[in-house]
């Protein structure tokens, strides 16, 4: 133990100078051949979307847009809680469900590339998902695409920060 | 009618909170970012455990300036421990590459250095144990292709070469080299495994070969 101690003593004060940069370097383009490419990830969130896409429109319809018209869902309870909002807590619910559902798709790398691009990755996600939802439902207007956009960023948002992010700002709370 | 207004109205107002709320809310997350996405050339005045939080986010820059500070020390505690400068520069390479790998395990109760010392003790140990591990095998396909490997005809000559070993040693020698028997063969009817037959006939080979350097310089 003492052993240890000491050799943890003479490693801590060791001032010798640094490595080559030869051998960072290296280090660097092993890494660099190790990162999961951007189609990867992108192709992996494009599936847990599609699969989110489908639980959501079971669940909670999208500017009147459902995949089983069961005549009760989620936006009603929306509705109750706020008619003024309840695009956005739509739009929140389905993002959410999305990047939560990517968070079980990607590995531990392929997360950290989506979590570094998650404005890139969220704004795409919403803004496609908004622009099929026009282009299929007349429900969309300016008002009710802007409290949705604003939803899914929020819920995405969400389900994307650091949990030391997350201590952090309830912290500050 | 009018609980109805007094339902409208709450839900009204529970809106307006929810959107205040949350719209405060996006916009500290996104100011998080200000102490995550430090720039690089801020980046040098973190501490060690700072870094290696950075680089559990994936921020690869934080890698550079661990090697900058920390390569040295890595470096020298393998010389010290007689590793020749290629073989450790090879550890510090794997070092850093487990330090790059390993980040999501970093606990920031602990010190930085702590952890690096850490992987650093592990890592010279397997590279240790690879190298020995090696040379076995390296030893081995001598022993079995080019190395000269003990020519024995007859019980009688077997027995006088192999006098010297212990008898366990002398049996499996004389099942892989009398009875030309294969190394799973020998460990099947003996009851052991087939590492221990390889090492049992390495180990006597070894002990063969002295044996007889040192008859031959007599």
């Amino acid at each position: 133990m003492t052993d240890l101690k000491k050799d943890f003593q003479s490693f801590t004060e060791d001032r010798s100078p640094a490595g080559s940069s030869f051998v960072l370097n290296k280090i660097n383009v092993t890494l660099a051949q190790e990162l999961p490419s951007a189609w990867k990830v992108a192709t992996k969130l494009g599936f847990a979307h599609a699969v989110g896409t489908a639980l959501t429109m079971a669940s909670c319809s999208q500017f009147g847009l459902t995949l089983f018209n069961t005549g009760h869902d989620l936006m009603h309870t929306f509705m109750d809680v706020s008619p003024l909002f309840c695009h956005s807590l739509c739009g929140a619910y389905y993002l959410a469900l999305t990047f939560l559902l990517a968070r079980f798709f990607l590995n531990r790398e392929e997360w950290l590339v989506l979590v570094r691009t998650r404005v890139l990755s969220i704004a795409s996600v919403a803004l496609i998902s908004l622009g099929v939802f026009s282009a299929i439902s007349h429900e969309v207007t300016w008002e009710s695409a802007v409290l949705w956009l604003f939803g899914a960023s929020l819920g995405a948002e969400l389900m994307t920060v650091s949990k030391r992010s997350f201590k952090a700002f309830l912290k500050s709370i | 009618m009018n609980s109805r207004r007094i339902r409208g109205c709450f839900a009204q107002y529970l809106g307006k909170i929810i959107f205040k709320r949350s719209s405060s809310l996006l916009l500290t997350m996104h100011c998080f970012p200000k102490k995550d996405g430090v720039p690089s050339g801020q980046m040098n005045e973190l501490s060690d455990e700072d870094l290696l939080i950075k680089l559990s986010e994936g921020e690869r820059k934080a890698l550079d300036i661990l090697y900058l500070r920390h390569s040295g020390r890595v470096l020298s505690y393998a010389l010290k421990r007689r590793l020749p400068q290629e073989r450790a520069e090879d550890l510090l390479q794997i070092v850093f590459l487990q330090l790059y790998r390993k980040k999501h395990l970093y606990d920031p109760k602990h010190s930085a250095l702590a952890w690096l010392y850490v992987i650093t003790r592990s890592e010279l140990k397997d590279y240790r144990n690879r190298e020995i591990k090696d040379f076995l095998e390296w030893e081995e396909s001598l022993s079995q292709t080019a190395a000269p490997s003990p020519n024995i005809e007859d019980s009688q000559e077997a027995a006088a070469l192999l006098k010297d070993l212990k008898p366990r040693e002398q049996e499996v020698m004389k099942l892989r080299y009398l009875d030309e028997m294969e190394y799973d063969e020998i460990a099947a009817l003996l009851k052991e495994s087939e590492s221990n037959v390889r090492q049992i006939v390495s180990r006597s080979l070894k002990f063969l070969r002295g044996h007889k350097a040192k008859g031959a310089s007599k």
